[in-house]
């Protein structure tokens, strides 16, 4: 009896022991061990309102300056008018003409400015429409499918495709450009560069400056991002205040033509959105300096001035009962609103004195 | 007498159900199963050793268990391994700043809290069995005509 005993609790001690020195040895996490420096003091955020939301899918779909728009993932059909202060106005049936277009649940809805515009890239498919009418158009494109497509004139849009086919070649990420009145999508193989392939190092966050009439690509695994023409032509870069130059991700080939990352998630730039002439990009990690609870109850934001390609300012995003922001947007009057699962809440962003002194 | 050498007979078929079907599910889709363990933090080092390792250890202890002379050494190679995953949960759920799966078949699909309650409760069967096997293993000795 007493040696069972005993064989039991040494084979529990071994197994406590292996653990232990696996935890020990484990890779540190990534987002706490870097050596740069976050300047937190240039901007504070207060919270101005907030709304509850009914589920946990809505996304931000556009700010105007007395209107702010939600939607839900996979429902192009439906749109939530709130006005500035999240007070909730109106739920608003668009009217498309679906004809044989089936949505995915990848379609989402933008609205900026004027129009609203509807785009589904695993469909193809971009319908656009006037804020008002609420009537949504197809436009003409050809049958190549994009990740994604963003608006830079009228009939303009950037779009990142992935090409390659499954078993012949590895996947290649890259940007194009579609003019939606020949339907001609025009590829820039070159624009991105990929480090370790062309696939997982490519993935990124396309955005468009109307200030500055240009486009800014973020890479999400290094902290790049690029400044791009209409043509696409590649007409600045900069980096982000970490220092991960070089993708920190290993793809493995898992079944034919499926890849997926086989290593802890080495993600730098989480998210970004352009406002005015500034980049703001929600980082994956901490900075020297940092407190370890500040990082890990808030989202840091880093904004950059896309003409001096200089780091300005930060500032966190807290989370809101345990829930990190999920994603932002920035419209007029300095407004930041942000989706925390089923809350949208709004902040104003206020410059100190301390601002882009560094 | 009969219902305890039953316990044990049921325990076993469970354990070699358990381990051959995890087993040959990691080895089925061994790219997969490496790519999940990559993405643990506690792991991911070893992930392609661990890969192999895991279900050849798995393999092993079932064959034990199947052999009644070395019975007893594969019960304790089960309470071992399971009381190990049962930790790796543990530490997992408590420490991974996100939760990867990398448990074969049907068994990824129950989720972490589940999971752990399933190992507490095979890691328990296992200490069990380890004692009755023990009493039975006794009083074979002090009673020959029991058995």
């Amino acid at each position: 009896m007493n040696r069972i005993i005993i064989t039991i609790l040494s084979l529990a001690g071994v197994g406590c022991l292996i653990m232990a020195v696996l935890f020990y040895a484990s890779a540190k996490d990534i987002r706490y061990t870097q050596e740069f420096v976050r300047l937190t003091p240039g901007i504070s955020i207060s919270k101005e309102a907030e709304s509850e939301l009914s589920f946990n899918d809505y996304y931000l779909a556009g700010i105007l300056s007395d209107k702010i728009y939600l939607a839900r993932k996979g429902q192009v059909d439906r749109i939530f008018e709130y006005d500035s202060s999240l007070i909730f106005l109106s739920e608003i049936a668009l009217d498309i003409d679906t004809g044989a277009t089936r949505f995915t649940k990848n379609a989402i809805i933008k609205i900026d400015s004027l129009n609203f515009i509807i785009q589904d890239g695993a469909v193809p498919c971009i319908m656009k429409g006037r804020i008002g009418y609420w009537k949504a158009e197809p436009l003409k494109l050809g049958s190549d499918y994009f990740d994604f497509a963003v608006p830079i004139s009228n009939n303009t849009f950037v779009v990142q495709i992935t090409a390659g086919e499954i078993g012949r070649n590895s996947p290649k990420k890259m940007l194009g450009i579609i003019k939606t009145d020949s339907s001609i999508l025009r590829l820039a193989p070159s624009v991105l560069e990929g480090q370790i392939d062309e696939y997982f190092s490519n993935v990124g966050f396309l955005r468009y400056s109307k200030d500055l009439k240009c486009s800014v690509f973020t890479y999400a695994y290094r902290n790049q991002y690029i400044l791009l023409d209409s043509m696409l032509s590649v007409i600045g870069s900069g980096r982000t205040i970490d220092s991960i130059s070089k993708v920190k991700i290993n793809p493995i080939e898992i079944s034919e033509g499926k890849y997926t990352l086989a290593s802890t998630a080495a993600i730098v730039n989480i998210n970004t959105q352009v406002w005015n002439k500034l980049l703001m990009v929600h980082s994956n990690l901490m900075g020297n300096l940092e407190f370890r609870d500040i990082f890990d109850n808030g989202s840091p934001v880093d904004l950059y001035d896309l003409e001096t390609k200089r780091y300005m300012a930060s500032f966190y995003v807290p989370h809101l009962d345990n829930e990190k922001m999920q994603s932002f947007m920035v419209g007029e009057n300095n407004n930041l609103l942000v989706i925390y699962g089923n809350k949208v809440v709004k902040y104003r962003i206020g410059f100190t004195k301390h601002y882009g002194r560094i | 007498m009969k219902r305890r050498a039953l316990f044990i007979e049921i325990v076993i078929f469970l354990f070699v159900l358990l381990f051959l079907y995890a087993a040959g599910s990691k080895l089925i889709q061994y790219k997969e199963f490496v790519g999940q363990m990559g993405k643990s933090f506690l792991v991911s080092a070893y992930a392609p050793i661990l890969a192999w390792l895991v279900p050849v250890i798995e393999i092993a202890i079932s064959i034990l268990l199947l052999i009644p002379r070395f019975r007893l050494y594969g019960l304790y190679g089960s309470f071992f391994i399971m009381f190990l995953f049962t930790l790796y949960i543990l530490v997992i759920l408590n420490f991974a700043p996100e939760v990867p799966c990398s448990c074969g078949g049907i068994l990824s699909n129950m989720g972490w809290k589940p999971h752990l309650l399933f190992n507490v409760v095979f890691t328990i069967l296992a200490v069990i069995s380890i004692f009755i096997h023990n009493k039975e293993f006794v009083s074979f000795r002090n009673n020959p005509s029991v058995t």
